[in-house]
């Protein structure tokens, strides 16, 4: 019973209390509680309206670059993603695009070059022997993909840093562009460019690249989710500046580290 | 009642030139119910977003949620509302556990918890005896259920960083038995905090009096309790 | 005995090799070599999402010249599945999953209990060529 400086003197018959019972009932049903737990109102915060107002678009990707920021502060370049043993290799790998496995392009590997552009030294084209006399490297790692699938996979051929190296790319730049067979443009920092598990990858389980995984170079990374790892690559640039890549451009955050 | 009736006992005590006692605080004072409700708007957020997530790709194929109580109207936007509500729910989270730790909140709420009580709690809310005089003790179900969610939530701070982390937190990765193992950990907690919305929920709504205390604040809980 | 083994290893080989039974979908569907061994257990897949399981991938068979996948249907923790036969052409990896392409739902619960006569079992060893999908929103 609360106090209060209006206390009766004596209390008042409880009779009284049994008058009022249905108000104070009504009082907290009333649509100032029910509006706010309702299922409707739910329905309301979770549905289309919400998402797709152009105020919460622009907020949401505010956020999504702000934790670019956070994401490349947590990158640590010499830490080194799980790797695992042979038998654990799925093959073959799975396959996904932005489009259906018919639609896939293979790319003639005779004629075939990776442009250099940008900030580097040397922008000469790169033929697949060129590439394929630098040193190799092959990893056993995790290609995790954005929508929640995961395998362990097997690639190998020459770093990426190694390769920035040759072409004498500005190791202070920002970004690394690339562009692929395909269309589907992407772009990685710096930093995890000349990350050591980052390749230029030629192999599959020690075998050529197949036509639906990339043939004849993809990016590789341990330290990227899924979809950085553009295919079919055609050129590299180095630059200052940020381009977003076919995901991004959607929707999905750029920096993505793993 | 009689103005000519003599004045009872209480008046003389509040005009005797003592110090007032200090004002008891409120059940839920300021900083707890606006934690409260940022919570539940990050949960909601989070729970949404979540599924719309999950959807992507299904870890049981019978459990697939429906578009319209997704947020986000497909996997990016769902992405997009996840990493924005985990700032919310992690920041006022920490915030809510600091409070209730340094004002020793959480100590006298929550703990301690008696089997016994819990026996007995437990068959009075099954035979719907809710005892709500008194907002200002929790039972021991109210205590234990709301351990469960402190629990769960930091279980799925914990887990979500392994997922969105699997190499930088590749230790407590694999601590979490590998990428999809955490993943289904995260998935089970979500479930843990989602029956325990249901539940609070609805027993908020049929004891009425804790929901206008968690908008108000409640009855002062006094000094000699 | 030995002999007769080897020929009809041979045999098998043969058939494989260039790739006799990929139709023009499955050809379209850039096939990739899986060990068969790997295929037993593997859960079978609607293209549509969220990817409803449709059974598990009991064999792989030869029978009257064609590569078959033998599928339990249905059932409920192995129990009162039904095996059938679809042709390799049918179906597509994707990932651990096997992807049900060419038959419907409604077609692949009315096909008829697998009858075993003549079908050879493909050594776990052997090589086949299965085409890949992508996964399916």
């Amino acid at each position: 019973m609360m106090m209060s400086l209006f206390r009766p003197a004596s209390p008042p018959d409880l009779a009284i209390l049994d008058n009022h019972r249905p108000l104070i009932r009504s009082l907290s049903r009333r649509g100032l509680f029910r509006g706010t737990f309702s299922l409707g109102a739910l329905v309301a915060l979770t549905g289309c309206d919400v998402s797709n107002d152009a105020s919460v678009q622009s907020a949401l990707r505010a956020v999504s670059a702000w934790n670019d920021k956070v994401q490349a502060w947590l990158f640590d370049p010499k830490k080194l993603a799980p790797t695992y043993p042979a038998s654990m290799v799925q093959k073959p790998p799975r396959f996904n695009a932005y489009y259906d496995i018919e639609h896939v392009k293979p790319v003639d590997g005779r004629d075939w070059k990776l442009e250099v552009s940008g900030r580097v030294a040397d922008r000469s084209p790169w033929t697949i022997e060129r590439l394929a006399a630098l040193p190799q490297y092959d990893e056993i790692i995790q290609h995790i993909c954005t929508e929640g699938w995961s395998y362990i996979g097997e690639w190998s051929g020459p770093r990426l840093s190694d390769f920035l190296d040759r072409v004498g790319a500005d190791t202070r730049a920002r970004y690394l562009y690339f562009t692929t067979a395909d269309d589907y443009p992407t772009s990685i920092d710096m930093p995890s460019a000349r990350h050591p598990q980052t390749l230029l990858a030629m192999t599959y389980a020690r075998q050529t690249l197949a036509d639906p995984f990339g043939y004849p170079v993809r990016l590789r990374t341990s330290t990227k989710i899924g979809y950085k790892n553009a295919k079919w690559l055609t050129s590299i640039e180095v630059t200052n500046e940020y381009k977003p890549g076919y995901w991004e451009k959607r929707g999905f955050n750029w920096f993505n580290g793993l | 009642m009689s103005l000519t009736q003599p004045v009872p006992e209480i008046l003389p005590e509040r005009q005797k030139p003592t110090l007032a006692p200090p004002r008891a605080r409120k059940l839920h004072p300021l900083p707890i119910r606006v934690m409260h409700w940022l919570n539940a708007l990050a949960m909601l957020i989070m729970i949404g977003s979540g599924w719309g997530i999950y959807d992507d790709s299904v870890i049981f194929h019978f459990i697939y949620f429906p578009h319209w109580i997704r947020l986000g109207t497909w996997a990016a936007q769902s992405q997009q509302w996840h990493f924005a509500g985990m700032w919310l729910l992690a920041l006022n989270g920490a915030a809510y556990l600091a409070y209730g730790i340094v004002t020793g909140r959480l100590y006298m709420r929550l703990l301690p918890i008696r089997l016994r009580d819990l026996v007995t709690t437990v068959r009075e809310t099954v035979h719907l005896h809710l005892a709500h005089e008194d907002l200002t003790t929790y039972n021991a179900v109210q205590k234990l259920l709301y351990i469960v969610v402190i629990l769960a939530g930091i279980s799925q701070v914990v887990s979500g960083l392994a997922i969105w982390k699997p190499v930088q937190f590749s230790g407590l990765t694999a601590l979490l038995g590998g990428f999809q193992s955490a993943r289904l950990i995260h998935f089970l907690g979500m479930s843990v905090i989602v029956g325990f919305l249901v539940v609070h929920v609805a027993l908020s709504l049929l004891v009425p009096r804790t929901l206008l205390a968690m908008l108000t604040g409640g009855p002062r809980v006094g000094g000699q309790k | 005995m030995v002999q007769r083994a080897l020929i009809l290893a041979l045999l098998l080989l043969a058939g494989t090799a260039h790739g006799e039974d990929v139709s023009a979908l499955q050809a379209a569907r850039f096939p990739q070599p899986v060990r068969v061994g790997l295929l037993p257990g593997r859960d079978v897949l609607q293209p549509i999402e969220p990817q409803p399981i449709l059974g598990h991938v009991a064999a792989i068979v030869r029978q009257d010249g064609k590569l078959l996948f033998v599928i339990n249907r249905g059932g409920f923790l192995g129990f009162g599945a039904t095996p059938v036969a679809v042709p390799v052409s049918d179906v597509a990896l994707l990932g651990q999953y096997v992807a049900l392409m060419g038959v419907t739902p409604k077609e692949f619960a009315r096909l008829p209990r697998f009858n075993p006569s003549g079908a050879a079992p493909v050594p776990p060893d052997t090589t086949i060529e299965v085409g890949i999908v992508r996964p399916f929103h």
